[in-house]
């Protein structure tokens, strides 16, 4: 199997009901750097709405029979992947050097991260990029109190797309801003009118490319920094919503790998639902470069190696964002997995 | 997939294949696997034990989970699929954020 920086990224663009994915797709779509990437899209019902406004819709693009993305079909995504990845591998597609899913506005974007980590093949070939959320600047804050698929999309959203600028109110952008910089601050935020975005921000930095995962890495930490010292200082109890919590643990001595691959797995088998993210850089006893973890609800990327530490701080820093799961109970609970490990070890 | 007993194998769990997937050759193997396993079960029966089974290495690539009387296991590929086993064993359920779990962990160390 090629190093994971080395395979085919995998980008997926969600977001609620009228935030602008498919708009943004298309302004992506026009950019010639993208001339060469693939693209999945979602029809929604029997009109196929979706698949008429994407315009480039060559024989790259594959258009999935059911009508959601998320639950139902994952057999199709796979199914639609592979078929595409034999056809690029036989040249009768060209060859794309990224895959982009667009999801629809109802979608829950884990089954479909679980679906590309779990089929063999597609694992072998791809990787995900980033998942990029658009958001309503006009109605995102009602859409994310009313409607959980919304809050769940931005939370797991390594890039926020702000829809929309143009025809909101000014104070109720930045009030939307202020929640997602509170609901998931390591995701950076990107203010598009029409869907007109940097496409290179969106899509060609990511945390499993070798070229920018220091920068990557350093830009979490940063945010989780500010989030951390802005939130010690308000003490403001309502952060996100009523259940959504943002923390960072920090442990001040090297992990052991072992207790902690024991110590997650079982937390995402009895949890999974309910973390929604987590990630961070971790000082493994006896592996002198950081290590870089990144998971969504119950899947996991592949841990990877930073070349160096992005500051002096040598310190584990995880990020979590959790539904409804105490900070104290998590802390406690990895310290004490790490501690047995430390004490096995004292002992052998 | 496994010629002998017909287990699909889908390459080594995240926690298995080293902490770096930017390599190719991070995934530790010959003896020094072995170690790892070796030292992952023993971890692995630290938790178990709070629910009254065990969990052995089969054949270097596999772990039976089993009830202390031995009367009932089964045989897993990696972690997720030992915490199932776990609980359908045991019919409790593996929770790491369980008071007393992390006290008998605290306590031990």
């Amino acid at each position: 199997m090629a190093a994971y920086s080395r395979l085919t990224p995998l980008f997926i663009v969600t977001g609620f009901l009228g935030s602008g994915k498919t708009t943004l797709l298309n302004r992506m779509l026009r950019h010639p750097s993208l001339k060469d990437a693939a693209v999945l899209v979602n029809e929604f019902g029997d009109v196929g709405l979706d698949h008429f406004l994407v315009e480039k819709m060559d024989e790259n693009t594959v258009l999935l029979e059911s009508g959601c993305l998320c639950c139902t079909i994952r057999d199709d995504l796979k199914d639609a992947i592979i078929e595409l990845n034999s056809k690029r591998e036989r040249g009768e597609v060209p060859y794309y050097k990224r895959m982009i899913i667009e999801t629809t506005g109802l979608a829950d974007p884990s089954p479909i991260i679980f679906t590309l980590n779990s089929d063999i093949i597609i694992k072998h070939h791809y990787r995900l990029g980033s998942i990029i959320t658009t958001v309503d600047a006009v109605n995102g804050l009602k859409q994310m109190k009313r409607h959980a698929e919304s809050v769940k999309q931005a939370s797991v959203a390594d890039r926020i797309v702000i829809s929309k600028t143009d025809i909101a109110e000014k104070a109720d952008t930045e009030r939307l801003r202020a929640k997602l910089e509170r609901l998931n601050p390591s995701a950076e935020l990107i203010e598009a009118v029409d869907g007109d975005v940097d496409v290179k921000k969106l899509l060609r930095a990511d945390i499993y490319d070798a070229r920018t995962k220091g920068a990557e890495v350093r830009r979490w930490l940063a945010a989780e920094e500010k989030n951390d010292s802005a939130h010690h200082h308000s003490h403001d109890v309502n952060r996100h919503d009523e259940h959504i919590r943002t923390f960072t643990l920090t442990f001040d001595d090297a992990l052991d790998w072992t207790a902690f691959g024991i110590w997650l797995t079982m937390l995402l088998h009895a949890h999974g639902e309910k973390v929604l993210r987590v990630k961070g850089i971790l000082n493994v006893k006896g592996v002198e470069a950081p290590v870089v973890i990144n998971g969504v609800q119950h899947v996991v990327h592949p841990p990877m190696h930073l070349k160096a530490w992005p500051d002096d701080d040598r310190r584990s820093r995880i990020v979590f964002i959790v539904d409804d799961i105490e900070q104290d109970l998590i802390e406690r609970s990895l310290a004490a997995f790490n501690a047995a490990a430390a004490a096995d070890a004292a002992a052998a | 997939m496994c010629a002998l007993c017909g287990v699909l194998m889908d390459g080594p769990h995240w926690t298995e294949a080293g902490t770096d997937a930017g390599r190719t050759d991070d995934a530790p193997v010959g003896h020094q696997r072995q170690l790892d396993r070796d030292y992952r079960i023993s971890l692995i029966n630290r938790v178990l034990g709070h629910y009254g089974c065990t969990a052995r290495d089969f054949a270097g690539s596999q772990y039976v989970v089993q009830n202390l009387s031995g009367g009932a296991s089964e045989v897993v590929i990696n972690l997720p699929q030992m915490w199932q086993a776990m609980e359908n064993i045991t019919r409790k359920v593996a929770d790491p954020l369980d008071a007393k779990l992390i006290g008998r962990l605290e306590g031990r160390a």
